[in-house]
């Protein structure tokens, strides 16, 4: 039967998933064949990529959230107190003035709406640089100005 | 304010450090039997070279050797189980794997890229099966998988991934 080296190279990389006799075949072909063995360091290679993404990945992910969530917080909260403080500088201005003082208030609302559809965004966070896993446990204080 | 020399010393050996790190990490995982052992055996050679930094005349080869010897010593502190390698073969794989550095430089960067090449749910998945503290027999469970299935989509993955970045490759050194 025709070895699938993927396939046994992978379940060598799941640990518990060869068997006695697997693993001597996959020791053997290793030695004899130089394609093998690049194939299997290949592998390994993606396999401690796919990690180190993973982790990034999470660090990523956290203040993605939290941007998000103060975004969505922030804006409609000061969009809100805006129209809170026009309304009642208005009631006051009705409540005071005669009719033919009173501020253009059309005007104003307009304005004030632009205003606040300008308001500028926050500055969005830089995805962090390659962030050395092993670095950040020998001194995370390194860390400290990469983040986001 | 100039930085001392201690500082200075360790602002050079950071970046010795994250300059090989990867590829350091791929050697290292090359001769041991589960990515576990090879994140443990990591921590402890940063923690080495560090330490001895100062006796170090050329990081790269000096970096290999220690990462080695340390790989080697993990081995022997373990009971050998039918997963570990005769030593003739790690050190042959050990070998081969510093001279790839650059092949696989390549093929990490070229990563990323070939991950956004899957449906979504497979690089989610992927991701996930590498995120630290992921328990596969538990990912199973969420998907409505048995772990075998799981295991073998993954196995899947893993091809059309190495395929793709071996692809890269390919082309880069074609171009």
């Amino acid at each position: 039967m025709k070895t699938d080296w993927h396939e046994l190279i992978q379940r060598h990389l799941a640990e518990e998933l060869t068997t006695v006799e697997e693993m001597n075949r996959l020791q053997a072909a290793l030695k004899a064949d130089a394609k093998l063995r690049a194939l299997f360091l290949d592998y390994m290679n993606l396999d401690v990529a796919l990690g180190a993404l993973a982790g990034a990945a999470d660090h990523v992910r956290a203040p993605q959230e939290q941007r998000t969530y103060r975004w969505l917080s922030w804006r409609p909260l000061a969009a809100a107190a805006a129209c809170v403080a026009l309304l009642c500088s208005g009631a006051l201005l009705l409540s005071r003035k005669p009719l033919s003082t009173r501020p253009d208030l059309a005007a104003t609302f307009a304005s004030t709406e632009q205003a606040i559809a300008h308001l500028p965004a926050p500055p969005l966070a830089p995805l962090p640089e390659w962030i050395s896993p092993t670095a950040a446990m020998l001194d995370p204080a390194v860390l400290r100005p990469l983040k986001f | 304010m100039s930085p001392s020399f201690d500082d200075a010393q360790h602002n050079q050996f950071l970046r010795l450090f994250a300059a090989n790190e990867a590829a350091l990490h791929t050697f290292v995982r090359s001769m041991l039997p589960s990515r576990q052992e090879a994140a443990e055996v990591m921590q402890d050679v940063a923690v080495t070279l560090w330490q001895k930094f100062s006796s170090a005349d050329d990081f790269r080869p000096w970096a290999f050797g220690v990462a080695r010897n340390m790989a080697l010593r993990h081995l022997r502190s373990q009971a050998r189980d039918r997963h570990v390698f005769d030593d003739e073969l790690v050190n042959r794989l050990a070998d081969e794997a510093a001279t790839m550095e650059e092949r696989h430089l390549t093929q990490r960067e070229a990563l990323a890229a070939c991950l956004q090449k899957l449906p979504a749910m497979q690089r989610e998945l992927a991701l996930a099966a590498y995120t630290k503290g992921t328990r596969m027999d538990e990912l199973a469970t969420q998907r409505g998988q048995t772990p075998m299935s799981l295991y073998k989509l993954l196995q899947r993955i893993r091809q059309a991934l190495l395929e793709c970045v071996r692809r890269t490759l390919t082309q880069e050194e074609r171009t």
